[in-house]
């Protein structure tokens, strides 16, 4: 139940557009102008400083935990250092009316804004990539065949190391600066570059305080002004809170809270950043509940709960305004602010406590895409919790992610290299399913970049050439048609592919040495561990662990289609690799009996068939052994994953028919999930299916979202079988799943498209039919049924 | 022992099915039944012969079928799209050999006990941690009595629990043997209905020996706790008071703890149209009836009641 406070609080978020102000691009272009000639990472600072010295003090009513990245409610900034001010006033008009992930932009910003961008012309880091980069990576880019992180914003991702913070406060990492600026007398640029980040690390501190300060002032003010006597006492309590950290360490769990936010809101002004987490935050919170809620009853667990859905709901308040072509594939302001909860101690007993539950409860009261909640499960992790986590899923929630301690700890050892069973056990997750080691000191960078496997079978089939466009854009692997057999094919398949990912790379190791001479993010630097100890910021490898991410999308296409090839061309010879070329190049037009041959006689990933598996595991294995050895410009390692967010959509909208059955333009299966459509088998094959790839050895994980129909998963039965497949999904490797209790929506959408549901099995005692095979008026019967079961 | 044949006809093995007995489960349908209940909902499932059934959903109006049929069998017909000519359409299933997009398939797949333990012993891990297993259902699984005999030995070696379901129509002793074996752990028993007359005019057979059955079943107190009774309900035909008071008499007198109510659902209409049979629909119990029947069972009875595949 949502106190009156929360309730109003949630409704006015859902009420309100998300909007973009000028207040930011303002102050950074007058400090800017003010600033330039420092050393970068002290102009830097000192930019950022400026900022918080004069941004708008916004407390809300209602709040408990206060800052805001601007000076509205729900407000975003725009970033010129990083991105592009041509597509900013190209888009501006765009913006409040796109489909996706719109923002409001008032007339006096709007101008505003357009008056300030001429500053800002062809100086943005984003501007800077186009010169920089080889032109071939720049059309492969435009086409969407691989795309390359850091163009337009930061490596981002970071994770603060928590539990330092709350215990030395920001002024005990200033003291710490100081006294590493003290003992140094730089003999070489290095040692010079130590003492300006160490300097820079100071002056940026210095900012977020007076902006807390500033927040106490303003706290106060209200408070003089406030006629209701309850609120008045609350805005002294925040005062008062303000006053104390970030400088300070926090003494009560409310300004615990408020440190976190402190901390987590300053990402968010230095710089357009994303996927910050929220990392172990009831292992770090843990002191400060149980003192205030267990020990001395303070606060009873109901009050905390309320100051920690207002701490949810902060989270709810940040964005990363992103281009149109970045806000389909990253579709509905996600923002990837993980909170971890549960899973095992550094020394391997189980962490989980009140807090735990508390914050899957705080979840499942407001039902907010914002924060994200992590499930870490291992043997001992208490059913209750497992179970509270199962009845979210079976109400539809998709939240919690479930996170499998057995994979992540073994990922950790590996990608960390030299990092210690502890720091691997205290595991948390860096962007969106991406174990890192050291709760807080890894700077995983995840986004390096994506390959479209769609267009690697297109270059296969074609030696090179983009059907497309008639142009050589990948390698010349040989001619298809005079391929023996499979291996050939496949050999010709890992060519391409492994050569895309080496362009990630070369473009990444160029666009990190950018941003290490001109962006080193200060404050995220200095609260990852590792930075101030170094002397060096994320950007110039200060991180304990420093790791780039490279991603992949159509996994399943590229195993079905290797499995298709090899049935219909190579074993029965259905077809010839020339018919099927034609085939493709046409869109199966007129020989929709060739592709429901591909489509439904060769064997499909997703069903728990060991062949079509295993080509799916050896061609994963193939790209993680090759590029996880490979070293970033910082000296990090890469690291590979199965995720696609929703960049499967675009990148299959430029991808033509493949020899899957796949029909030119549609979407590429999800992330680790087998194709849409193509599920045969039941949630079960399914799982068995992703969890034989042997995840522990792709060192960014494996992202998988699982759906059930309702009728299969109610009551206490239901809730039994959503853990039971979980744990049988953890014991045989996978590492992370996310379960979708089918809605109506997707079953209208499957009366609509029947081929891309094929796999939506409907089950009613003993009976077995699958629904896109149903009579229209069986399936309106079930389309009622399920509407009906999820608003029970 | 009985010659048991090496492989049967299975239409399909469903994994993930949770409605059948406890916790995950795979459902192996068994093809071939005795009885032909008008409102069966696996209709495709009562012919112990392999059948030609059609999914015109899926058909993308090839004509490859036509020109494969030797005995000029199908058609395409303007409104109603490909057509069956029953009468002269032998199964020799030629035509489906080559149906890739699967609108004429042959109904039953001939398997082994082997093949079908191989596919079903795969979520072996999903039924240790739910309590689940496997169902043998069909059809009837008593017309592969033998068969089954043996399926539910050999998943008893891999660890695997049995759940039967069964109409109780075939061989007592069959029946019995199987019942009492350890690794099965539920037996879900139609109760179709206890008026003989109904029971002849709705499934073409008298409920003499089901009845026969049952009381032998219960009157061994271990396979009685492994008895849930299935009642599917039918308005007007086996939901009166009569009919559920006398099945009330008798499961009090034996001792039945657990009863499912199935509702009736229209869901296996388009499959009978699709194997060539006529189609014929009956209406649930209006929703109060249900609910009364439902009480009388939990409160007057007092058994562990449950209502399945509620659509």
């Amino acid at each position: 139940m949502l106190t009156p406070r929360v309730s109003n609080m949630r409704e006015k978020l859902f009420n309100t557009i998300p909007s973009i102000t000028a207040e930011r691009l303002v102050l950074a272009t007058e400090a800017y102008q003010k600033f330039a000639g420092d050393a970068v990472p002290i102009f830097r600072a000192r930019v950022v400083k400026h900022i918080m010295e004069n941004m708008t003090t916004l407390i809300l009513d209602d709040e408990l935990i206060v800052g805001t990245v601007t000076n509205a409610y729900r407000g975003a900034t725009l970033h010129p250092e990083f991105q592009s001010s041509s597509w900013y006033i190209s888009d501006i008009d765009d913006f409040s009316t796109r489909d996706k992930d719109p923002y409001y932009i008032s007339p006096e910003d709007k101008e505003t804004i357009l008056e300030t961008l001429k500053y800002w012309e062809g100086k943005s880091m984003e501007d800077l990539a186009q010169t920089a980069l080889p032109q071939h990576i720049r059309e492969l880019e435009k086409d969407d065949i691989i795309c390359v992180g850091l163009e337009n914003g930061v490596s981002g991702e970071t994770v603060c190391d928590h539990e330092k913070i709350l215990t030395v406060g920001i002024r005990g990492y200033m003291e710490e600066c100081q006294r590493n600026i003290d003992n140094a007398l730089p003999q070489t640029m290095e040692e010079q570059a130590k003492v300006d980040f160490w300097k820079a690390c100071i002056i940026q501190s210095e900012g977020l305080i007076a902006y807390a300060h500033r927040m106490a002032d303003e706290a106060e003010r209200m408070a003089a002004e406030c006629t209701d006597e309850g609120r008045k006492q609350e805005l002294l309590v925040i005062a008062q809170n303000c006053r104390v950290v970030p400088e300070n360490p926090p003494q009560t769990f409310q300004q615990a809270l408020q440190m976190v936010w402190f901390v987590h809101v300053s990402f968010y002004i230095e710089v357009c950043t994303t996927a910050c987490g929220f990392g172990r935050f009831d292992q770090y919170m843990w002191p400060f509940y149980k003192k205030d809620v267990i020990d001395e009853k303070n606060l009873t667990r109901e009050e905390a709960l309320e100051m920690l859905e207002c701490f949810y709901l902060k989270s709810c308040e940040v964005y990363e305004v992103r281009d149109n072509w970045y806000a389909t594939a990253f579709a509905g302001y996600p923002m990837w602010q993980i909170l971890v909860v549960g899973g095992q101690t550094r020394d391997g007993k189980d962490a989980s406590n009140d807090l735990s539950l508390l914050c899957l409860e705080a979840a499942d009261d407001l039902q907010t895409t914002q924060p994200v909640l992590a499930l870490r499960v291992w043997e001992e992790t208490p059913e209750k919790l497992i179970q509270f986590g199962c009845k979210m899923i079976q109400e539809g929630q998709a939240n919690p992610g479930f996170f499998n301690d057995n994979a992540a700890i073994p990922i950790c050892l590996g990608k960390g290299r030299g990092s210690t069973i502890e720091e691997a056990r205290d595991w948390t997750i860096v962007g969106c399913i991406q174990p890192g080691p050291g709760g807080g000191g890894t700077d995983g960078s995840p986004d390096a970049g994506y390959v479209n496997m769609g267009k690697m079978i297109e270059f296969v089939l074609h030696n090179g050439i983009d059907p497309a466009t008639g142009k050589l854009m990948g390698i010349e692997t040989g001619e298809p048609r005079n391929f023996k057999n499979i291996e050939e094919f496949k050999d010709a398949l890992k060519k391409q592919i492994l050569h895309h990912y080496d362009l990630i790379r070369t473009g990444y190791n160029l666009m990190q040495s950018i941003h290490m001479n001109r962006f080193p993010v200060i404050f995220a630097s200095m609260v990852t561990r590792g930075c101030v100890e170094s002397g060096k910021s994320v950007q110039h490898g200060g991180a304990k662990y420093s790791t780039a991410g490279l991603y992949i999308t159509g996994a399943a296409n590229l195993a079905d289609t290797i499995a298709a090839v090899e049935k219909c061309v190579f074993e029965d010879q259905d077809l010839t690799m020339d018919e099927l070329i034609q085939a493709c190049d046409t869109n199966f037009e007129g020989q929709e009996r060739i592709r429901q041959m591909l489509l439904n006689k060769p064997e499909k990933f997703g069903n728990n068939l060991e062949h079509v598996d295993h080509i799916y595991m050896e061609m994963m294995h193939y790209i993680a052994d090759h590029t996880q050895n490979w070293r970033d410009a910082r000296g990090g390692y890469y690291s590979f994953g199965i995720d696609s967010q929703t960049m499967n959509i675009p990148h299959g909208l430029v991808t033509g028919a493949l020899p899957d059955g796949r029909l030119a333009g549609e979407p590429f299966c999800d992330a680790a999930s087998p194709m849409m459509g193509r599920d045969l088998n039941g949630p079960t094959a399914t799982v068995k299916s992703v969890a034989a790839m042997r995840q522990e050895s792709l060192h960014e994980g494996a992202l998988f979202n699982l759906r059930f129909d309702p009728q299969g998963v109610q009551d206490k039965k239901g809730r039994d079988i959503i853990e039971g497949v979980i744990k049988t999904f953890f014991e045989d490797g996978g590492e992370h799943i996310q379960i979708n209790v089918v809605d109506n929506e997707t079953l209208k959408k499957a009366q609509k498209t029947p081929e891309n549901y094929k796999g939506l099995m409907v089950r009613v005692a003993g009976y077995m039919a699958y629904f896109t095979e149903l009579d229209k008026s069986a399936q309106d019967t079930i389309i009622y049924r399920t509407a009906h079961l999820s608003q029970g | 022992m009985h010659n048991t044949p090496e492989r049967i006809l299975v239409g399909s093995l469903q994994k993930f099915s949770v409605e059948d007995g406890p916790g995950i489960r795979t459902t192996i349908f068994m093809k071939g039944c005795p009885l032909n209940c008008k409102w069966c909902h696996n209709p495709e499932l009562i012919d112990p012969q392999q059948q030609l059934i059609q999914s015109p959903g899926n058909c993308i109006g090839c004509g490859w079928c036509i020109e494969a049929c030797e005995k000029g069998a199908l058609a395409m017909k303007q409104e109603e799209g490909l057509v069956i000519d029953r009468t002269k359409c032998d199964v020799c299933l030629a035509c489906a050999k080559g149906c890739y997009a699967k609108a004429l398939r042959p109904v039953g797949k001939e398997m082994t006990i082997d093949e079908i333990l191989r596919i079903a012993g795969q979520d072996k891990g999903f039924y240790d941690k739910t309590g689940g297993g496997i169902t043998v259902s069909g059809g009837e699984i008593l017309m592969h009595a033998d068969f089954v005999n043996q399926l539910i030995e050999q998943a008893g070696r891999m660890g695997i629990h049995v759940c039967l379901d069964t109409s109780g129509f075939g061989d007592s002793q069959a029946l019995m043997e199987m019942a009492l074996r350890e690794n099965v752990t539920h037996i879900l028993y139609d109760m179709k209905s206890i008026d003989d007359k109904v029971h002849k005019a709705y499934t073409g057979v008298s409920n003499q020996r089901i009845l026969d059955n049952l009381n032998m079943l219960a009157a061994d107190a271990a396979v009685l706790d492994k008895l849930i009774m299935r009642m599917p309900l039918i308005r007007d035909v086996n939901d009166s008071d009569s009919i559920i008071k006398r099945t009330g008499a008798l499961y009090r007198e034996i001792g039945i703890k657990r009863v499912n109510l199935l509702p009736y659902h229209n869901l296996g209409i388009g499959k009978k149209r699709n194997v060539g049979g006529i189609e014929e629909e009956f209406q649930p119990p209006a929703e109060n009836r249900l609910a009364e029947i439902e009480r009388y069972f939990k409160e007057e009875l007092e058994l562990d009641v449950e209502i399945l595949g509620n659509v």
